[in-house]
C-alpha cells in the first residue's frame, strides 16, 4: 500500500470521477488524487462557469482557483458529462502550466465502445508517461493494476463491513475520503475501526452522486435512517476491480469500468433505462423500508431517469425520498425535516 | 399535430398560387418544415427518433421517416403550446431545472403527442440533456436503441471509430427496416446533400454583404432544421430558394433590414416562441442578425462513392464539440467574415454545454472586439420570458455598440 503524501508532491494527478483509471495513472508513477468538493474555498466559479452547472464540478473549480489543493503533475477529467468538459476548459484557464487531458468515455458498454477505451487509454498512457518521465510498459501497467486491485479489495472490506453493520455508513466515507487523496494508511487504519451507530432503525437505500462528508451519513442517522446499503459516486462507486482479460491490461481497465458500478450517464444499451431497473433491484435486496435519492442540483443524467427510477420504485412498493444539494452539509442539513418526516413515514413499510 | 401540420402546408401553397410574390425562401422553408411535421405525425407513422447530429441524409436514403427529438420542442414553442407539455413533464417528476427542449419532448410523450418511435438513433453530442431524453423514448416505446457516440477529441482516432460507427448503424437501420441499404440511393442522397451543402455556402457568403439581405428571421434555425433535409430534393430546394433570394437583393443592394446599423451575430439557438424582443432588434434597433453560429457550413463536400468517412468528419465539425477554445475560434471567425459589430446569446436555462461556457465565449469574442450580450432566457419555455428585463438589457447593449 501506498503511504499517505503530502499536498505538495508533485507526482499527484488529479481527478474527479469514480470512472478515473487510476491504476493506469499510478503505471506511470503518479499518483492519482481526487478532489472532492469539500472545503472553504471562495466560490469563484461564476466567473469563468455559469450558476447553471452542477455544485461538484463549480467546487472543484473553487478550490483549484484558490490553490488551497497545491500544484499537480498534470489533470485527468472524464467526458462524463457536459459539466466535465466545461471543467477542463475552464481548468485550462485558471492553471494554463498544468497539462488537463479529458479522457473520452463512452456512453454505452458494448465490445465496440470497450474497444475504442482501450485504445483511449492507451493514448492517454502515453500522454501520463510524458508527465512522468516514466513511460508505461504493459508488464508495469498489469503491476499496477494488481496494487489497484488490492486497494479497492480494502474498500471493499470496508463496504462489506458498512454491509454487515459492523461499521456504519459515515465512517464508511471517512475510509473513502482517506483512499480518495491516495492517503492509504490512513484508509487502512480507518477500515478497522469499530464505529456502529445502532440508535437509527429505519432501513434505508441511498443512491444518487457526490456527497463526501461522513456528518452527511451522521445527519441521516440522527434523521432515524439507518443507510444499509448506497451507490454513490464517491463511495460505492468508487470500487471498481479491474479484471484482467487477454493479456490486454488497457482493454482490462476498458471494460472493468465500463461494465462496473453504474452512474446513471452510462447506458446499457439492450436495456433502455437500466439504471432505474438497477436501483430498484438493489433497494428490494438491500430490505430497505424506503429510498433516497441525493443527487446534486443539475446533475442532468439523474435529473432525466429520476422520474424513471420513481416508477420503479413504486412498483415495488418502496418510498422515494428525492434530495437535491449541492454537495454541502448546509444544503443537506437544510432538508432535515424532510427525511426525517420521511423515515417517519417509512417506518413500518 | 397533424391537422396544425396541414392546415400550414395548405396555407403556404395557397399563399404562393394567389400571391406567387409572396414565395420567400423563408416561406419555402416553411412549407418543408411543415411537410416534415405532417409526415411524423401522420398515423402510423413509425419515427426514428435520434439525436441532433444523426446522419439524416443517411437515414432518407434508407427510406426512414426520421427526426431529432428537440424539432418537437422547438415546434411546440413555436406553436405556443410548449408550456402544456412542459407542465405535464414537471408534473411527471422532470426538474424544472433541466432543459425545456427535453421536458417538451417528455411532457408530449407523456400526452401521446410524441409520435410513436421504430427505433432509435441516440447521439452523446451535443449534450448529456439530449442523450437522456433518448434513452427514455427507447424505454418509453420499448423500441431497439443504437448509440453514435463522437467521442471529444477531435482526432484521425476519433473519426475512424465514428466512421465504422456510422456503418453499424446502417446495418441497422437495415435490419430494422428490413432491407438492404441501396447504394444508388445512397449516392443520390450525398449528391444532393453537396448540392445543398454548395447553395448554402454561397447563401451564406451572400449574407456577409453590407447590407446583409437576411432578414432578421431568415436565419433562424435554418441550418439545424435543414439538415432533416440533407440528402433530398426538398434541401436542394430550399437551400436554392435562399441562395437566388439573397443573390437578387445583393445585386439590387437591398438590405434584409432597412438602414442596417448593426451586424450581430447569434449564438446557439434561436428563441423558438414568438416573442417581442426580435422585431425590437431588426425595427427598434436596426441591426440585422447577419449569422447564426449553428447555421455555418464546416465541414466539406462528401465523397459518394464513400460517404462515411466524410460524413464523420461533418459530425465533427460541430461547434459544440470538443474544447471551448475550438468553438471560440470559429466564433471569432464568423465574427471576422461577417464583419460583425456585436453577439447575443440567448443562455438557455438548463444548457449545460452551451450556458456553461458562456463566460469563456464571452472573453474569447471581446479579444477581437466583440462585445456580447448575455440573455438569460429560456429557448423553449415562455412562461418566465420577462421582456422588460431583456429589453432593458438590450437596450444597454445596443447603446453601447452605437
Amino acid at each position: 500500500m501506498r503511504s499517505g503524501m503530502k499536498q505538495d508532491d508533485n507526482r499527484r494527478v488529479a481527478y474527479a470521477c469514480s470512472y478515473t483509471p487510476q491504476a493506469l495513472i499510478a503505471a506511470a508513477g503518479l499518483i492519482p488524487w481526487r478532489i472532492l468538493p469539500t472545503g472553504e474555498a471562495p466560490e469563484t466559479a461564476g466567473t469563468v462557469l455559469h450558476d447553471n452547472l452542477c455544485p461538484h464540478v463549480k467546487l472543484i473549480f473553487d478550490r483549484a482557483n484558490d490553490d488551497s489543493v497545491g500544484k499537480f503533475a498534470g489533470v485527468v477529467l472524464v467526458d462524463s458529462c457536459d459539466a466535465m468538459r466545461r471543467l477542463a476548459d475552464a481548468w485550462r484557464r485558471i492553471r494554463p502550466d498544468e497539462p488537463v487531458e479529458l479522457l473520452d468515455l463512452p456512453v454505452a458498454n458494448d465490445e465496440g465502445s470497450i474497444d475504442f477505451f482501450a485504445g483511449a487509454l492507451r493514448r492517454l498512457g502515453v500522454e501520463l508517461g510524458k508527465w512522468s518521465g516514466q513511460p508505461i510498459d504493459d508488464e508495469a501497467l498489469i503491476e499496477s493494476i494488481n496494487k489497484y486491485n488490492e486497494q479497492a479489495e480494502l474498500l471493499g472490506r470496508a463496504r462489506k463491513r458498512f454491509l454487515d453493520g459492523e461499521i456504519d455508513a459515515a465512517a464508511m466515507q471517512e475510509v473513502f475520503n482517506a483512499a480518495a487523496v491516495a492517503d492509504w494508511e490512513q484508509a487502512e487504519k480507518l477500515a478497522a475501526i469499530e464505529s456502529v451507530d445502532s440508535s437509527a432503525k429505519t432501513p434505508v437505500y441511498l443512491f444518487g452522486n457526490v456527497q463526501p462528508h461522513p456528518a452527511a451519513y451522521k445527519l441521516f442517522a440522527d434523521c432515524g435512517a439507518r443507510i444499509v446499503e448506497e451507490d454513490m459516486c464517491t463511495s460505492a462507486r468508487m470500487v471498481r476491480p479491474i479484471i484482467i482479460e487477454d493479456d490486454d491490461p488497457y482493454r482490462s481497465i476498458a471494460s472493468s469500468l465500463l461494465n462496473g458500478p453504474r452512474c446513471a450517464r452510462t447506458i446499457d444499451l439492450k436495456r433502455p433505462g437500466a439504471a432505474a431497473i438497477e436501483i430498484a433491484e438493489a433497494a428490494v435486496k438491500s430490505k430497505a423500508s424506503g429510498v433516497i435519492a441525493y443527487t446534486m442540483k443539475f446533475c442532468d443524467p439523474y435529473l432525466a431517469r429520476m422520474p424513471s427510477i420513481a416508477e420503479k420504485l413504486k412498483a415495488e412498493g418502496l418510498p422515494l425520498l428525492v434530495l437535491e444539494g449541492d454537495c454541502s452539509l448546509r444544503s443537506l442539513g437544510q432538508q432535515q425535516t424532510r427525511i426525517e418526516a420521511f423515515v417517519e413515514m417509512i417506518r413500518d413499510n | 399535430m397533424k391537422k396544425y401540420f396541414d392546415d400550414l402546408i395548405d396555407g403556404i401553397e395557397q399563399s404562393f398560387i394567389e400571391r406567387p410574390e409572396s414565395k420567400s425562401a423563408r416561406k419555402v422553408y416553411a412549407l418543408n418544415i411543415a411537410r416534415i411535421g405532417a409526415r411524423l405525425y401522420t398515423p402510423g407513422a413509425d419515427v426514428a427518433w435520434c439525436g441532433v447530429l444523426a446522419p439524416f441524409d443517411l437515414l432518407n436514403a434508407l427510406g426512414v421517416t426520421n427526426c431529432f427529438v428537440e424539432f418537437v420542442g422547438a415546434m411546440l414553442a413555436s406553436t405556443g403550446a410548449s408550456a402544456m407539455f412542459i407542465e405535464a413533464a414537471e408534473n411527471g417528476g422532470y426538474s424544472t431545472d433541466s432543459c425545456a427542449y427535453h421536458r417538451a419532448v417528455a411532457g408530449a410523450t407523456m400526452l401521446n403527442q410524441m409520435p410513436q418511435a421504430s427505433f432509435i438513433i441516440a447521439t452523446n453530442c451535443p449534450c448529456s440533456g439530449g442523450l437522456a431524453a433518448i434513452e427514455n423514448l427507447a424505454r418509453i416505446f420499448n423500441k431497439d436503441m443504437f448509440m453514435l457516440y463522437t467521442p471529444s477529441r477531435i482526432d484521425e482516432h476519433s473519426e475512424k471509430y465514428l466512421t465504422e460507427q456510422i456503418a453499424a448503424m446502417v446495418d441497422f437501420v437495415s435490419s430494422q427496416v428490413g432491407r438492404k441499404p441501396d447504394p444508388a440511393r445512397i449516392r443520390q442522397a450525398i449528391e444532393y446533400t453537396n448540392e445543398a451543402r454548395e447553395l448554402l455556402v454561397e447563401t451564406y457568403k451572400l449574407a456577409r454583404s453590407t447590407p446583409s439581405p437576411a432578414r432578421i428571421k431568415d436565419l433562424e434555425n435554418l441550418g439545424i432544421s435543414l439538415a432533416l433535409m440533407l440528402g433530398t430534393p426538398e434541401g436542394v430546394e430550399v437551400a436554392r430558394a435562399y441562395r437566388d433570394e439573397f443573390k437578387q437583393k445583393v445585386e439590387a443592394g437591398i438590405g434584409g433590414v432597412k438602414n442596417e446599423k448593426h451586424r450581430i451575430l447569434w449564438i446557439q439557438n434561436r428563441i423558438q416562441f414568438s416573442n417581442p424582443i426580435i422585431r425590437s432588434i431588426e425595427q427598434e434597433f436596426e441591426a440585422s442578425i447577419v449569422v447564426d453560429e449553428l447555421n455555418e457550413v464546416y465541414w466539406d463536400p462528401i465523397d459518394p462513392d464513400d460517404p462515411y468517412p466524410g460524413i464523420a468528419k461533418r459530425i465533427m465539425t460541430t461547434p459544440l464539440l470538443g474544447p471551448i477554445d475550438r468553438r471560440i475560434e470559429q466564433l471569432q471567425g464568423l465574427a471576422r467574415d461577417y464583419k460583425i459589430d456585436g453577439a447575443i446569446n440567448p443562455c438557455h436555462w438548463g444548457c449545460r454545454q452551451g450556458t456553461g461556457a458562456r463566460a469563456m465565449v464571452e472573453k474569447g469574442l471581446k479579444e477581437v472586439g466583440v462585445p456580447v450580450l448575455n440573455l438569460d432566457v429560456d429557448c423553449v419555455d415562455s412562461r418566465n420570458f420577462a421582456e422588460g428585463q431583456l429589453r432593458t438589457r438590450l437596450e444597454a447593449f445596443f447603446e453601447m455598440i452605437n
